[in-house]
């Protein structure tokens, strides 16, 4: 087992560094991308602390070799809160982008086949949508449905459907006016069958690429929501609400409650937006 | 070649007339364009009819018309007698009728998906037409038959459009409107984007299927030279009219329409020229040509006797 380690790991370290090399900014958002999913995936395990262990004689610790990132306002471990808030702050996205992102591609791809009067109403419908900014929608659902996880990420998907499917049906028109779907067409291929077959594989990578940066928006508005207090509620380890409950620290003098989440917020954002600019470029897409 | 067929002929146009809505937001209102305007022929069983036209003269119009990608404002497409120009076929009639009528577009590079390979894209036009659900062997088999039909070798059917040139391109495109073995296949400027020596191999690769198997064909082209190596009788199109029609030969002996006359002047000399002279610069290829060819001496314009190289020579 070792004796293989030894072997891979200098090649795998060789690639991982030329690829470095090449593009420093990629490699650099794919390793905080890696390592805040890491962080998700195997939270209890990596996590040195329980995220919810109140210690009154560790209250606002600076960070230290027993604490790398201090402790809070009631002693807890920062650094593990961040690891275990990584869970419903990549889920919370994950969930938005994924559903918002099968309706928003079937929507778009049905307003582009059929046209006409279905591409009308469902356009008209889908600007009604986008009228509404995602975060009221969020607030007015904190308001029926009450706070808690799943009432924001149910209203984001809503609210970021119009965004893909406007983006997927453009594509889709141009995609079905090209003459190989006439040929399938003339060949007697039904229309589901081309859609499903002919035009998702071609619209895959803009869809991709538009769920990747959705997602870093995705994450800012739940984070948002959370920091408001619409959503989860302490003493859940999130990083939005860890923001929000280390907000009176900072004009304390204890910053650090609320910067270290803050700033994985911002590098989480900022690599995901790094990684949905180079997809775009791999695939030769102009980023909508 | 004016075999006639038994009852009614392959392909019959009448009267038929396109009229495209244009909204034309400065005249606050919408114009009509008239692209196609009382055309009327008649195609019989293995015949050939080239389409000829300048740019806007509604020829390709007329041959989406026909095979149904656009509906008729007025007239009538009859196929075997059966009138098509109803609209908005369900997916069944469309694949009743792609087995009559096979249809090889202009752009060789979007006419195929590009995210599908090519032994994909005819396996999928054979189950389409009922040789079987394709990856089985027997599909396979037919497919490897069609690449072959057009000239491409097994190995080709692995790659996808983008890995092969405009020309493997339209051969795959000509393969695939074969999958459905129709009887009639309609060319719209499919040699066009070609570079003049490949546009003459695939002249000469559907005049080859055109021997073998008596399909019938619809070449919509603005190239003469090509309509002539093609087909034995010729439409000339202009502002969207039947400028004259007639057997190829006599229409480019005696032009009768202006239109015509000008077509037949617009040809690139070199284009007249036999193959040989394609090669490295040929002094010969350009003084060749009679200079008095474009003039009014009547007599044959053309100093080949196809105007094209000829077919079975090739490989320079």
């Amino acid at each position: 087992m070792s004796a293989i380690h030894a072997e891979r790991v200098p090649a795998v370290r060789g690639a991982l560094r030329r690829a470095a090399a090449r593009d420093p900014l990629l490699a650099a958002a794919g390793c905080v991308a890696a390592l805040a999913v890491a962080a998700a995936v195997a939270a209890p395990l990596i996590a040195p602390y329980d995220p919810a262990g109140v210690d009154q004689l560790e209250v606002f610790g600076p960070p230290s070799a027993a604490h790398w990132l201090g402790t809070d306002d009631l002693g807890r471990d920062v650094l593990s809160r961040i690891i275990h808030g990584a869970r419903p702050t990549l889920a919370g996205p994950a969930l938005v982008v994924l559903v918002s992102g099968v309706l928003g591609t079937a929507l778009g791809v049905a307003a582009a086949w059929f046209g006409g009067r279905t591409d009308a109403v469902l356009s008209r419908a889908l600007e009604v949508v986008l009228a509404f900014p995602g975060l009221v929608l969020a607030v007015i659902a904190a308001a029926v449905l009450g706070t808690g996880f799943a009432a924001p990420v149910v209203v984001l998907s809503i609210a970021y459907v119009p965004v893909l499917a406007r983006v997927v049906r453009a594509a889709a028109i141009r995609e079905a006016h090209l003459p190989y779907v006439e040929a399938l067409r003339l060949q007697g291929a039904s229309g589901p069958t081309i859609c499903l077959r002919h035009l998702l594989p071609n619209l895959a990578p803009l869809i991709l690429v538009q769920s990747t940066v959705g997602f870093g928006y995705a994450l800012l508005d739940l984070a948002a929501v959370n920091f408001l207090g619409l959503g989860l509620q302490p003493p859940a380890a999130e990083w939005g609400l860890m923001i929000a409950d280390g907000r009176s620290a900072v004009l304390g003098g204890h910053p650090g409650q609320a910067l270290f989440p803050a700033a994985a917020v911002v590098a989480v954002v900022v690599s995901v937006n790094v990684l949905g600019e180079r997809l775009a470029d791999r695939f030769g897409l102009v980023e909508a | 070649m004016a075999e006639t067929g038994t009852g009614a002929p392959l392909l019959e146009a009448s009267e038929l007339r396109k009229v495209f809505r244009v909204r034309n937001r400065a005249a606050r209102g919408r114009e009509e364009a008239v692209a196609v305007d009382g055309v009327s022929f008649r195609l019989e069983r293995g015949g050939a009819l080239a389409v000829v036209g300048g740019s806007g003269s509604g020829k390709t119009t007329t041959a989406r018309m026909v095979v149904g990608l656009e509906a008729p404002t007025s007239g009538t497409v009859r196929v075997e007698g059966e009138d098509w120009s109803h609209r908005r076929p369900t997916a069944r009639e469309r694949r009743r009728r792609g087995s009559v009528v096979q249809m090889v577009f202009q752009d060789p590079y979007s006419s195929l998906d590009r995210r599908q390979s090519v032994r994909g894209c005819l396996e999928e036009a054979l189950a389409l037409h009922g040789a079987g659900r394709s990856g089985r062997p027997a599909a396979r088999r037919r497919a490897d038959a069609l690449l072959d039909r057009v000239g491409l070798a097994p190995a080709h059917g692995g790659l996808r459009p983008g890995a092969l040139s405009g020309g493997q391109r339209q051969r795959v495109a000509i393969a695939r409107a074969l999958a459905a073995d129709p009887r009639l296949l309609v060319l719209d400027e499919a040699v066009a984007a070609l570079d003049v020596s490949i546009q003459a191999q695939v002249l000469n690769l559907l005049a080859d299927i055109r021997a073998d198997t008596g399909l019938a064909l619809l070449f919509v082209t603005h190239d003469l030279a090509a309509a002539r190596h093609l087909c034995d009788r010729v439409l000339v199109m202009d502002g969207g009219r039947v400028a004259e029609q007639g057997p190829t030969d006599d229409v480019l002996a005696a032009p009768r329409a202006a239109c015509t006359r000008r077509l037949i002047e617009s040809l690139p000399r070199p284009g007249w020229t036999p193959r040989r002279s394609i090669g490295r610069a040929d002094p010969s290829a350009a003084p060749s040509t009679d200079p008095s060819a474009g003039g009014p001496g009547g007599g044959p314009h053309v100093p080949h006797p196809t105007g094209i190289p000829d077919p079975g020579r090739t490989a320079p």
